[in-house]
């Protein structure tokens, strides 16, 4: 007896569905298997780093726990070099006023009395302030030439000269204002 | 137009014929859920705890050396001198250090030392040894150093009076001379044939008045080259040896007059 198949057109395209059904199954799977060993490989790396950042905090605790103990040598030791700090402050300026005086001194010569000298502060303006005294008016009038010599105003440019008096005893004084930070 | 009718659709014949695409299918669901709700989370987990991780190995480098360091601080030569340190620039107001130095350079300059006029006259307290501040009214020039202003006059030859300036800058605490005035001296006439003078002298004497707050990651200063030239000169400051007595000792215990305690009569 002949049989007569119907539906082999249609199985036919069931077979050829299939294949192609099959062939989007793997790669289905193969991007699901890539994504779940992805995500393994992440759990790994986070499991990895954060044993890692356990170990780093661990040693961080105890290292900041003997720094802690040693607190008072920390604390001595950054008073000190702040007090180093400022004493190089404080004998840079003095030493800068000294200078001064010292250069000052030899303009001055040994004819000359320096009454007084005083160090003034004023709006960040450090001035150094001379009076001289001399018997002879003539030996002030070198000095105030000496005052006014080039070489000088190369150093201090703006030393300012005046207040000439004769005392009763016929001594002569003349005042020197040096601002120090032109210096 | 195409229209899918999903009320006559058969689905068992769907998923035996067309299975296949069905697990394809929930394969991709799947993986698109993965994706969204454990690996991206997961990434932004890692990449946190990773960018964590280097702060954290930043600062255990910093940790470890300040710890290094803190070890053998005790054999740096800043820490070796901090007794000198400290008398050369002290926390408080070291006005009788000053006043001994004063005395000891006038005694080996041959000069006399003469009026000595502390201003401001308070002396310290133990509050100003820990004062975080300096109080508005006083203007520190250089930052946590603050000054006491003395005047004083002194008697000798002009030579004399001139090494006694020269040694004040050499004088333990740290002093500067601000002004001075020469005069004769009493019973003679200021000239050049004056051979004993009197100098008024104002002095300024410095303190350091500062605290700082540490904590265990912030580094320790480094020292610059003029720290390290005012180490080298830490030597070269004059001043009395001597010890501050912290008690009374000896009080009561011995009777200056050799007498007997008076014993009260009823």
């Amino acid at each position: 007896m002949k049989t007569i198949n119907f539906v082999s057109r249609r199985q036919k395209n069931l077979n050829k569905q299939q294949l192609i059904d099959v062939k989007y199954f793997y790669i289905s799977a193969a991007v699901l298997a890539v994504v779940v060993t992805v995500t393994a490989i992440t759990l790994g790396l986070q499991w990895y780093v954060f044993s890692q950042l356990r170990s780093v905090e661990s040693e961080s605790e105890s290292l900041q726990a003997q720094i802690l103990s040693g607190e008072n040598k920390e604390n001595t030791f950054i008073v000190l070099v702040h007090k180093l700090g400022a004493m190089s402050r404080v004998m840079d300026e003095r030493q800068k006023r000294q200078a001064a005086v010292d250069y000052f001194s030899s303009i001055f010569g040994s004819s000359v009395l320096v009454e007084e000298m005083r160090y003034e502060e004023d709006q960040n303006k450090q001035l150094l302030v001379f009076k001289l005294v001399s018997k002879d008016v003539f030996i002030l009038e070198t000095v105030l030439e000496k005052l006014q010599s080039v070489e000088l105003k190369k150093i201090y440019a703006q030393v300012k000269v005046g207040g000439l008096n004769r005392s009763e005893r016929g001594s002569y004084s003349l005042d020197v204002v040096v601002p120090l930070s032109q210096g | 137009m195409f229209e899918i009718d999903f009320e006559n659709i058969n689905y068992r014949l769907f998923l035996r014929t067309r299975r296949y695409l069905v697990y394809a299918g929930g394969g991709v669901v799947l993986a698109i859920l993965l994706l969204l709700f454990v690996l991206i989370p997961q990434f932004q987990r890692v990449f946190v705890l990773y960018q964590d991780l280097n702060q954290s190995k930043k600062e255990i480098v910093k940790l470890r050396q300040k710890a290094i360091v803190l070890e053998s601080i005790e054999t740096n030569p800043i820490y070796q001198n901090q007794d000198r340190i400290n008398r050369i620039l002290p926390s408080k107001k070291a006005v009788f250090e000053l006043l001994a130095s004063l005395k000891f350079i006038a005694d080996s300059g041959s000069v006399s030392l003469r009026d000595i006029d502390l201003n401001p006259g308070l002396l310290a307290t133990e509050s100003t040894k820990v004062a975080p501040k300096a109080p508005a009214d006083r203007r520190q020039k250089i930052p946590g150093v603050e000054e006491i202003k003395i005047a004083l006059s002194v008697e000798g030859t002009r030579g004399n009076i001139n090494g006694f300036l020269t040694s004040i800058s050499k004088i333990i605490p740290l002093t500067s001379v601000t002004k001075m005035k020469l005069q004769a001296a009493r019973g003679q006439i200021l000239g050049f044939d004056s051979s004993e003078f009197e100098s008024e002298v104002e002095l300024t004497a410095y303190y350091y008045n500062s605290s700082f707050v540490v904590s265990a990651d912030s580094p320790l200063p480094e020292l610059g080259d003029e720290e390290l030239q005012v180490l080298s000169q830490l030597n070269t400051f004059l001043g009395p040896q001597f010890i501050i007595p912290k008690d009374v000792s000896s009080g009561g215990l011995i009777d200056l007059f050799g007498e007997d305690a008076l014993q009260l009569e009823n």
